[in-house]
């Protein structure tokens, strides 16, 4: 992975198709899907439950791999890489956010933060006084201790994504990152996540319903039964 | 009834009073008990039989010389020491009783492995979401099988600091209560418990690291 020399272009599709197949029938789940995603823009998915937006970000992300055509990441084909390169490449370069947070909720904010950088492979006393610092940015610290269980719904997507950006991926993935939030806990996250993309050169891809995110959206991508329209 | 020096006890129309209890001959599958010679005659109903004779040797001789002693006058005897004794009632144990517990402790491991591997699969699909959102996040799988390594060791840990602390007292409990069931451990066999515990937590933890390859990185987004 070259990611010493910047290259505005992030992620590429090209004729990606992914196509689920069970004994009985096959869906076609994501079809003919040709795009680029740069640094420093955001990018909006929209379509209706199960138009293939989720599937989409997940071939992105290299968690599954597509039934035809190629992804390019970082200039790199991705069906090129091994399971274990992958891993590394999602641990390193890819930052995600979930629709419900998904933290791990054994571990304390703090530990929820260092975790990631562990599976980068920075030192244990780096990734802690990173995780404080990021915590000190996003008015967390006073929950560094704290189990997500104890957390607000707005908190839990905040530490969520501080850990998304705790490795400084270059891409954060967002699934539906505001859908379980109150209006103005949302908001404040989608005012994060542009700042992400414009001070700080990061390729954001959200797939969401929220319309509050189309005027934050360098682009806005239809999605429909699996074609981008 | 629990046996103790001065007590009284009737076998048939027999009053006998125990004068002392041996340690080593109680062998579980055969126990001995000593009497007098009439008294044992009178038991059996046999007088004129006698299986065996307890010689208790007088201040002065040694037991080998009154052993050869005993073989030269009555060639078709068989005449064991205290040591001997010992040694053959052990080694009946091995071959006759020990055996047998063997088979209960391997059928006990067995049993335990799969309840031990059953807790651990039954945590991993509890925490399925997790597992996925840690290969989402780029764990690997050295990792996640690390993981469920350490859950099976604390496991095993603390049963077995659970198992030591009651196994001295309870062992003390029985000593008083049957005192004539020895119950005599050597560090070597607190050792091997050990090490066949931490095969089996990491046999379990083996057995259980299959479910997490049948979790999907997808299952986090459903």
């Amino acid at each position: 992975m070259n990611q010493d020399q910047p290259s505005p272009i992030i992620v590429k599709l090209d004729n990606v198709s992914k196509i689920f197949r069970s004994n009985s029938h096959h869906t076609v789940a994501v079809q003919n899907v040709s795009m680029q995603f740069s640094r420093g823009e955001l990018v909006m998915l929209m379509g209706p439950s199960g138009s293939g937006k989720t599937t989409l970000l997940t071939l992105i992300a290299g968690l599954i791999r597509p039934s035809t055509g190629s992804v390019h990441l970082f200039g790199q084909d991705i069906l090129k890489f091994s399971q274990p390169e992958l891993q590394h490449l999602r641990a390193d370069a890819i930052g995600f956010i979930f629709q419900n947070f998904l933290l791990i909720e054994a571990l304390t904010v703090l530990q929820n933060l260092i975790i990631v950088q562990r599976f980068a492979g920075k030192s244990n006393h780096f990734a802690t006084q990173h995780s404080l610092n990021l915590l000190r940015k996003f008015d967390l610290i006073q929950l560094a201790q704290q189990f997500p269980s104890k957390l607000s719904q707005g908190q839990k997507q905040r530490v969520a994504i501080a850990r998304a950006i705790a490795n400084d991926a270059p891409l954060i993935i967002a699934d539906e990152p505001t859908a379980s939030l109150e209006s103005e806990q949302g908001f404040e996250i989608i005012q994060i996540l542009h700042e992400l993309a414009k001070k700080r050169s990061k390729c954001v891809i959200v797939a969401s319903h929220d319309l509050r995110i189309r005027k934050y959206a360098d682009r806005i991508l239809h999605i429909n039964d699996g074609q981008i329209n | 009834m629990i046996p103790k020096k001065n007590c009284v006890i009737q076998i048939q129309d027999d009053t006998l009073t125990i004068v002392g209890l041996s340690d080593g001959t109680n062998a579980l599958v055969i126990q001995y008990a000593f009497a007098t010679l009439k008294q044992v005659q009178s038991l059996i109903g046999f007088p004129n039989i006698v299986t065996c004779f307890l010689i208790k040797i007088k201040e002065g001789f040694h037991p080998d010389s009154v052993t050869r002693t005993i073989k030269d006058e009555l060639p078709d005897l068989e005449v064991y020491d205290q040591k001997t004794f010992l040694q053959n009632n052990i080694r009946e144990m091995e071959t006759g009783f020990l055996p047998f517990l063997y088979t209960v402790a391997i059928i006990g491991m067995i049993v335990l492995t799969t309840i031990l591997s059953l807790l651990l699969s039954i945590n991993i699909l509890e925490q399925r979401k997790d597992y996925a959102v840690l290969k989402i996040l780029g764990s690997s799988k050295k990792l996640l099988w690390r993981l469920i390594l350490d859950q099976s060791m604390i496991i095993i840990g603390t049963s077995l600091i659970l198992a030591f602390l009651l196994f001295f007292p309870l062992t003390l409990l029985i000593e008083h209560i049957y005192p004539e069931i020895s119950t005599k451990t050597s560090l070597i066999q607190i050792i091997i418990v050990t090490l066949i515990t931490g095969l089996m937590g990491i046999l379990s933890a083996i057995i259980s690291i299959r479910k997490i390859r049948k979790i999907y990185p997808m299952e986090a987004f459903a």
